[in-house]
């Protein structure tokens, strides 16, 4: 197994267990506190544990596993080959180019593998190549674009799942009565807007210490909400920030709203990658 | 990096570019290829040049619909491509030689007055 391997199995059962405890911890806080737990929250706890236990596997199967020709590659190709796959697969490409690339990099380095020749002969640096191959398809300076729509999906993907899961916890109460912490949406605008994009770029290099950088950015996130609660607690703006709750979904208009934007930028982002990757120089 | 006949150049310099993606064109046109046979034989022509070259050059001819691909899997077992030559193609590779004719011959003559006023 590579190290980049290592750290994203190791990544994905570091935050697998951080999300376990924090459930355990909350339960034990909630039978403390209450003296009693409605069954919804515990099928809740299950699931959010269940879902947990399973991720590990899932990094396995599609990050990790090779396929039965990437085992061909001798271990110096495979890292050259590992660093251009990743870069192209967080790329901004569709998934038939990324696949196509990925066959044509396979059949490239086996057959020089086959012929002899060194993979740095072949590849040379494998960043440069991975940064040539997605410059023949499209403009780096147009690409932007299109990461600030992934951004925005990923956003309302992640506010209609934080205000789901927050309505299962008191199902008693109306779904569009749910509110989000402020704290909590300035995590999840953080997370869509510069971790994912930032993650995606960094990856794809030798420095495969990035895959835990949304793990360490978690951690840090709530030492921070943590200290800012113990140190500044009595300013409003803080207490604001941490407990203040807005309600994302206040009425069922917006929810429709929510939805028909998700494939309206899919749509979206289709024509705008036709449009960008027609015109490579 | 690549080189040509002995003299290392950059491989943006856009000039290298154009006349390498000309000599792919050629070479396509001459017989079905995939990605690295014509790695070979650019490298048997007298270029040297790597895959990390080749491969980019022969996405963006294939992006800018000057070739056609037809796939099979290799003996090796992948999927490869073997790339060929559109009508496109083909008018890009007359536009290439009309080109270079006309850059060579000028070249040609601005050297050969060098020579010329040397000898004076």
């Amino acid at each position: 197994m590579t190290k980049r391997n290592k750290i994203v199995l190791l990544s994905s059962i570091f935050l697998a267990l951080c999300v376990i405890v924090t459930v355990i911890l909350n339960l034990k806080y909630t039978i403390h506190d209450n003296n009693v737990i409605n069954i919804e929250s515990f099928i809740l706890i299950g699931i959010v544990i269940l879902l947990s236990i399973i991720s590990v596997p899932i990094v396995y199967f599609l990050k990790v596993r090779k396929s039965k020709f990437e085992r061909m590659l001798s271990n110096e190709y495979f890292q050259k080959y590992e660093i251009i796959r990743d870069a192209v697969m967080n790329s901004q490409l569709s998934s038939i180019n990324k696949k196509e690339i990925k066959e044509d990099m396979l059949d490239i380095l086996i057959s020089a593998q086959k012929s002899g020749k060194p993979a740095k002969d072949t590849v040379g640096n494998p960043e440069t190549f991975a940064r040539e191959i997605l410059l023949s398809y499209a403009r780096p300076g147009r690409l932007p674009v299109l990461s600030i729509i992934d951004g925005i999906m990923y956003f309302i993907f992640f506010i209609l799942g934080v205000s789901i899961f927050i309505w299962f916890e008191q199902t008693d109460v109306s779904f569009f009565k749910t509110g989000i912490d402020i704290s909590m949406i300035t995590f999840l605008f953080i997370i869509s807007f510069i971790l994912i994009p930032v993650t995606k770029r960094l990856t794809s290099t030798h420095n495969y210490w990035m895959f835990i950088l949304p793990v360490a950015f978690g951690i840090v996130f709530v030492l921070f909400a943590e200290i800012i609660r113990r140190f500044f607690y009595s300013n409003e703006i803080i207490r604001q920030f941490l407990d203040g709750t807005v309600g994302m979904v206040p009425n069922i208009f917006i929810l429709i709203l929510y939805i028909i934007l998700i494939p309206t930028l899919l749509f979206f982002k289709y024509y705008i990658r036709r449009r960008l990757f027609r015109i490579a120089d | 990096m690549y080189c040509i006949g002995g003299e290392a150049m950059n491989n943006d310099t856009q000039i290298v570019k154009g006349i390498l993606e000309g000599c792919t064109l050629k070479i396509v046109e001459n017989e079905e290829i995939y990605g690295y046979k014509a790695v070979e034989k650019l490298n048997t022509l007298g270029f040297e040049v790597n895959e990390a070259t080749v491969y980019p050059i022969l996405t963006r001819l294939q992006n800018k619909e000057y070739l056609k691909i037809d796939k099979r899997p290799s003996p090796y077992g992948p999927m490869r491509k073997y790339y060929s030559l559109t009508k496109t193609g083909k008018e890009s590779l007359r536009e290439f030689k009309d080109t270079w004719d006309r850059i060579k011959n000028i070249v040609n003559k601005v050297m050969e007055g060098d020579k010329n006023d040397k000898k004076k």
